[in-house]
C-alpha cells in the first residue's frame, strides 16, 4: 500500500485507541473478578473414548478403534470399496509407506504433491487419510494443528476423510486441550462431516467439505510406528 | 453516522400480512428453542459459563485499547497485515485498494454480518467486482438479492419451493425442493469458485489477542475453504471481538454453538494464526485483518451501554423474542435484527434516526434469559427510549400527557377526580360498551371503567364489617 | 399481621373486584388490612415509556408513603418490579434512596406473600374448572416469581389445572407497545389465547391484572372460550368469600 495511504491508516489506528482511551476515562468503569473455569483434571483414557466415540456418533462421525497396521489396511480398503475408487490421499510419508505397502494403491502424498496442482487434485480425491493432534472427549471433536509435517486441504476437500488420533492423546475438553497444547499455530477442531441446515432447518450432511468423517482411535503402538 | 432514518412501521406491516413468513419463521424458533433449552439443561455450569464470559468481556472492554494493541503486535511478528477503520466508508476503501493493488477479480466471501453493516458487497459491486457469497444461506439471499433475515440462518423467511424455483430461475437447474438436491448444487457450483479464487473474504467471531488468532466458526467448510484456498484473506471485524486468550475463547466456544444452533459444538472452529503457504504449500499467501471502529468507541464511553458490546452474535435474542417471532428480521430494516438489532441500530444510526426501535418490544426479557454474556436488553431499552426523550424525537403530545399524569399524581385529590371523570363519561356509551383506544380495540374488547372504583368499594367493605 | 395494600393504578379502575378479592383473601387469612388513600400511581407505564426524571417526584412520595408500613403487598407483578428492581434506576435523592432499601424488603407481590411470607399450605375452597396459567414476565423473571401462583392454584379442591403451551411467553401487552405497535402486540396476544385454548381450559390464571386484561380483551372481541381470572379471584370465589 502507498506510503500516504499508510499515514492514513496511522491516523485511524492512533484515533481508534486514542478514542477508546477517552472512552475509558470517561465511563469509569470498575474492575469485575473473572470466574475461573473449574480446574479441569485431566481425565482418564479409558473414560474419555467411550465418551468421544458416543458424541461423535451423535453427530454423524463414524468411530474405529485400530488395534494394528492390518486394521488400518482394512478400514481404508473398505471404504475404498464403498467409494468406489483405488485413490486416495495421505499427509505423511510414514503413512503412505504403511498404506502403500505390497501391492495395496499408493496413496498421493500430499505435501509431495505441487501446491498449484494440489488443490485440484484433492478435489477429485473421494479418501483422505490425516494424522490429527488430539480427541477432545465432551464434543466428540478433532483438534488439528498445522504443524510442520501436516497438510489440511485433504480435511476438506475429499468427500470422506479418516482422521486418527493417538490413543494417548485424549482431552476432557477444549479448556484442558489449550492448557496441555498452547498451539503457536493455527489450528482447527473438526467435530463431524460438514452440515447446513440453512433450508428451513432440515439437516443435511456433505456441505462444502466432507460428509463423511472417520475417527480412529489409534493404540500407542500403533502410532509410534505410523509417526 | 448514517443518516439513515428506520421507517418500521411499513416493515412491520407488511410482515404481519405475510402469512407464509409468520409460519416459516413461527415454526424455526420454536424447534430451535426446543433444540436449545434440552441442551442447556445437561450443562450443570452454563450459569458459571454465562458469568465468566460476562466478566472476560467486562474485562475486555475495560481494556480494549491494550489488548488491540497486544493483538496487532502478535498478529504482526507473524507476517499478518493488521489494518484499521475508523468507520465503514474507511473499510471499504481499505478493501478496495488491497483489492485493486492485487488486481483480483475472483472473491469468494464466508458469512460476515461486519460486511453487511458497512455494505460491502453492494460498494464492491459498484467498482465492478462481484464477491460471491458461499455460506448457503447467504448464497441463497444474494441470488434473491434480498438482506439476511436473521443473524444465524439468513434464508429462514424462504420456504424449500422459494429456493427451488430461485435455483431453477437464476442457476438454470431442474426444479427441486430437497434440500439435500438444493445444496448438492451449491456445492458444486461453489467449489469450482473456491478453486479458482484469488481472494477470500471473511469475518471472524472472535480475535484471540495472545497469541494473535482470529477464530471462525461454522458447520459449512465455506469459511474454511474461503479463508485458506485463495492466496489472499482478508477479514473485516469489529473491534470489540477481541478476547484476551486461548483460555477465555474455550468459554465462548462453550456458550456460542448452543445458543446459535443448539449444538456441543460447530462442526469447524477455524483458528487462523498465520498465513501457512509459504511453510505447508496452502492456506493463504498473504493475510489481511481490518479492525473496524465505525461507532463502538462511541459506545465504549457510555457505563452502561457499553454491555451492548458484548455481544457475540449467536442470534438466541431473536430464537426467543415474541416479536421477532410474528414479523421476522426484515423488519426490523437493518443489518441486526432482534433484541440486540433494536438496543443497536440508535446507537450506531443515531436515537433520532432509529427513535421507533426501542420502542419495538413489550420488555418482557426472554433476551435477557438466555443471552450467553448476560446482556441486559430490557435494561437498555428503557435507557434508550429515554435517550429518545431526551433528544426530543418522541410525540410531544404524549409528553405532555405523561407530564400532566405525572403532576396529577402527586396531588391525590385531583388525581381522584381526573380518573373519576372517564368512568362518569362512560356512562354516556351503552351500557356494555367501552371506549374505543385506536390501535389497542381494534382486535380487543377494553373493559368498562369500574363503576365505583377500588376506593368506594374498599370503604363500603369496611363498613360492612363495622371497620368505620 | 397488619399489611398495606398498593393498588396499581389499572386496578384501581378496571380491575377493582380483583383487587377487592385481594383484600378478602388476606382479610380471611387473618390479615388486618390498611389502604393508604392517597396512593396514586407508581409510575411504571411513563417509565417504560421512557420517561425518568418526570417521575422521579412520584416514586419519592410513593416511597415517602409507605416506608413505615410493616408489610406492603400488590396484586400486580410488574407494579412490584417497579418498586422493587427499577426504582434504583431513577435519581432519587439520598433519603428516598435509603427509604427504598428499608422498604424492598417489606414489599411483596400477592402470591409471593402467601406462599413465602404467611406460609399458605391448604385452602379449603372448591373450583371444579379446567384452569391454566399465564405466567406474567417481571413476576417471573424480574421477581422470580414462578412456582408460588401455581401452588396456590394448585392446593383448590377439585381444580384441574393444566399447564399451557408456552406459558412464560410475553402476552403481548408491554404497556403502550399495545399501543404504539398494536398489531404486533395482537399478534402476540391471539398466539397467546390459541395456547389457552388449546389446553383445553375454562379459564386462565394470571397475577397481573394488565396481563389478564390484554389476554381477556382478545378472548371477548373473539368470541373465544375461555375467561380469564386473577388469582385473588380465583382464591376468593373458591371460598365464595
Amino acid at each position: 500500500m502507498a506510503k500516504a495511504e499508510g499515514a492514513a491508516m496511522n491516523d485511524s489506528r492512533d484515533k481508534i485507541l486514542n478514542d477508546i482511551r477517552q472512552a475509558r476515562d470517561k465511563a469509569q468503569v470498575s474492575s469485575e473478578a473473572i470466574p475461573e473455569e473449574q480446574e479441569s483434571l485431566p481425565g482418564n483414557p479409558d473414560e474419555l473414548w467411550p465418551r468421544f466415540e458416543q458424541e461423535l456418533v451423535r453427530i454423524a462421525g463414524e468411530f474405529h478403534i485400530l488395534e494394528d497396521l492390518g486394521a488400518l489396511q482394512a478400514l481404508v480398503t473398505g471404504i475404498l470399496q464403498q467409494l468406489g475408487t483405488n485413490e486416495f490421499a495421505v499427509g505423511r510419508a510414514s503413512l503412505q509407506k504403511a498404506l502403500g505397502a505390497n501391492d495395496r494403491p499408493r496413496p498421493v502424498l500430499v505435501p509431495e504433491t505441487d501446491p498449484v496442482e494440489r488443490r485440484t487434485l484433492l478435489d477429485t480425491t473421494k479418501l483422505a487419510v490425516s494424522m490429527a493432534s488430539f480427541a477432545i472427549a465432551e464434543t466428540g471433536s478433532v483438534a488439528f494443528l498445522y504443524g510442520e509435517k501436516s497438510e489440511t486441504l485433504s480435511l476438506f476437500l475429499s468427500e470422506c476423510v479418516i482422521l486418527l488420533v493417538a490413543e494417548k492423546h485424549i482431552v476432557r475438553d477444549k479448556t484442558e486441550f489449550f492448557r496441555r497444547v498452547r498451539p503457536g499455530t493455527s489450528l482447527v477442531f473438526i467435530s463431524g462431516p460438514s452440515r447446513t441446515a440453512d433450508i428451513e432447518k432440515v439437516l443435511v450432511l456433505g456441505a462444502h467439505g466432507p460428509s463423511r468423517l472417520v475417527v480412529c482411535c489409534v493404540r500407542n503402538a500403533l502410532w509410534e510406528e505410523l509417526s | 453516522m448514517n443518516s439513515q432514518s428506520l421507517k418500521l412501521k411499513p416493515l412491520i406491516s407488511e410482515a404481519i400480512e405475510d402469512p407464509q413468513l409468520r409460519s416459516a419463521v413461527r415454526k424455526a424458533m420454536q424447534s430451535t428453542r426446543e433444540s436449545r433449552a434440552g441442551l442447556v439443561a445437561q450443562y450443570d455450569e452454563w450459569q458459571h459459563w454465562r458469568d465468566r464470559a460476562h466478566a472476560i468481556k467486562h474485562e475486555v472492554m475495560n481494556h480494549l485499547d491494550e489488548y488491540l494493541e497486544q493483538f496487532e503486535s502478535n498478529c504482526a511478528k507473524k507476517g499478518i497485515h493488521v489494518h484499521w477503520a475508523r468507520d465503514a466508508e474507511q473499510a471499504r476503501q481499505l478493501s478496495l485498494d488491497l483489492i485493486k493493488h492485487h488486481k483480483i477479480k475472483n472473491i469468494v466471501k464466508s458469512k460476515s454480518l461486519t460486511s453487511e453493516e458497512i455494505h460491502l458487497n453492494a460498494f464492491l459491486e459498484k467498482n465492478g467486482i462481484h464477491p460471491l457469497e458461499t455460506d448457503l444461506g447467504e448464497y441463497i439471499i444474494q441470488l434473491k438479492q434480498q438482506t439476511p433475515s436473521h443473524l444465524i440462518i439468513p434464508a429462514i423467511h424462504l420456504s424449500r419451493q422459494e429456493i427451488g424455483r430461485l435455483f431453477q430461475e437464476k442457476l438454470g437447474i431442474d426444479y427441486t425442493d430437497d434440500p439435500e438436491e438444493l445444496l448438492q448444487v451449491a456445492r458444486q457450483k461453489l467449489r469450482e469458485r473456491f478453486l479458482a479464487a484469488e481472494m477470500g473474504i471473511s469475518g471472524a467471531n472472535f480475535a484471540v489477542a495472545d497469541p494473535g488468532a482470529l477464530c471462525i466458526v461454522e458447520n459449512e467448510a465455506n469459511a474454511h475453504h474461503t479463508t485458506h484456498l485463495p492466496p489472499i484473506h482478508l477479514a473485516i471485524l469489529g473491534i470489540e471481538k477481541i478476547l484476551p486468550d486461548y483460555e477465555a475463547l474455550a468459554t465462548f466456544l462453550r456458550l456460542l454453538p448452543v445458543s446459535a444452533t443448539s449444538q456441543k459444538a460447530s462442526t469447524y472452529v477455524n483458528i487462523l494464526a498465520e498465513p501457512t503457504f509459504e511453510r505447508m504449500g496452502e492456506g493463504a499467501k498473504e493475510m489481511h485483518i481490518i479492525l473496524l471502529d465505525n461507532g463502538r468507541s462511541r459506545i465504549l464511553a457510555d457505563p452502561q451501554l457499553r454491555e451492548t458490546l458484548f455481544c457475540i452474535r449467536c442470534g438466541a435474542c431473536l430464537n426467543h423474542c415474541p416479536v421477532y417471532e410474528h414479523i421476522g428480521g426484515h423488519a426490523y430494516g437493518w443489518v441486526y435484527m432482534g433484541p440486540i438489532g433494536i438496543t443497536l441500530s440508535p446507537q450506531f444510526l443515531g436515537r433520532k434516526e432509529a427513535k421507533m426501535s426501542p420502542f419495538l418490544s413489550s420488555l418482557c426479557g426472554a433476551c435477557y434469559e438466555v443471552c450467553p454474556v448476560k446482556i441486559n436488553i430490557p435494561h437498555h431499552l428503557v435507557r434508550l427510549r429515554n435517550d429518545v426523550i431526551e433528544s426530543e424525537a418522541n410525540s410531544p403530545l404524549e409528553a405532555l400527557v405523561i407530564r400532566a399524569w405525572a403532576a396529577l399524581a402527586q396531588r391525590p385529590q385531583l388525581y381522584r377526580m381526573a380518573t373519576w371523570l372517564p368512568g362518569k363519561a362512560q356512562q354516556l356509551l351503552p351500557k356494555d360498551k367501552a371506549f374505543p383506544v385506536p390501535g389497542y380495540t381494534k382486535e380487543r374488547s377494553l373493559g368498562r371503567f369500574d363503576s365505583k372504583g377500588f376506593r368506594n368499594r374498599f370503604h363500603e367493605w369496611q363498613k360492612q364489617r363495622g371497620q368505620q | 399481621m397488619r399489611v398495606s395494600l398498593f393498588i396499581p393504578c389499572l386496578s384501581e379502575h378496571m380491575a377493582a373486584e380483583s383487587a377487592m378479592n385481594m383484600v378478602r383473601v388476606l382479610d380471611h387469612l387473618g390479615c388486618e388490612i390498611d389502604y393508604v388513600e392517597d396512593q396514586t400511581c407508581c409510575g411504571q407505564p411513563a417509565f417504560n415509556s421512557g420517561y425518568r426524571k418526570e417521575i422521579v417526584p412520584m416514586a419519592e412520595r410513593f416511597i415517602t408513603l409507605f416506608k413505615d408500613k410493616e408489610v406492603v403487598i400488590s396484586p400486580s407483578g410488574s407494579c412490584a418490579a417497579m418498586v422493587k428492581v427499577f426504582y434504583d434506576d431513577l435519581d432519587l435523592s439520598d433519603q428516598a434512596r435509603q427509604d427504598l432499601e428499608g422498604l424492598r424488603p417489606k414489599f411483596y407481590e400477592f402470591s409471593e406473600f402467601l406462599v413465602d411470607k404467611l406460609g399458605v399450605q391448604d385452602w379449603q375452597g372448591r373450583f371444579p374448572h379446567r384452569v391454566t396459567y399465564h405466567e406474567s414476565c417481571h413476576l417471573s423473571r424480574e421477581l422470580g416469581i414462578v412456582q408460588q401462583p401455581r401452588q396456590l392454584i394448585r392446593l383448590i379442591n377439585d381444580i384441574d389445572f393444566v399447564e399451557m403451551q408456552e406459558a412464560d411467553t410475553c402476552c403481548g401487552f408491554g404497556g403502550t407497545f399495545s399501543v404504539k405497535y398494536s398489531d404486533v402486540s395482537v399478534a402476540m396476544v391471539q398466539r397467546k389465547c390459541e395456547f389457552i385454548e388449546a389446553s383445553g381450559a375454562d379459564y386462565c390464571i394470571g397475577c397481573d391484572s394488565s396481563c389478564l386484561m390484554n389476554i381477556e380483551g382478545y378472548l371477548r372481541k373473539h368470541g373465544m372460550n375461555a375467561k380469564t381470572l386473577h388469582l385473588a379471584d380465583l382464591l376468593a370465589q373458591s371460598l365464595n368469600l
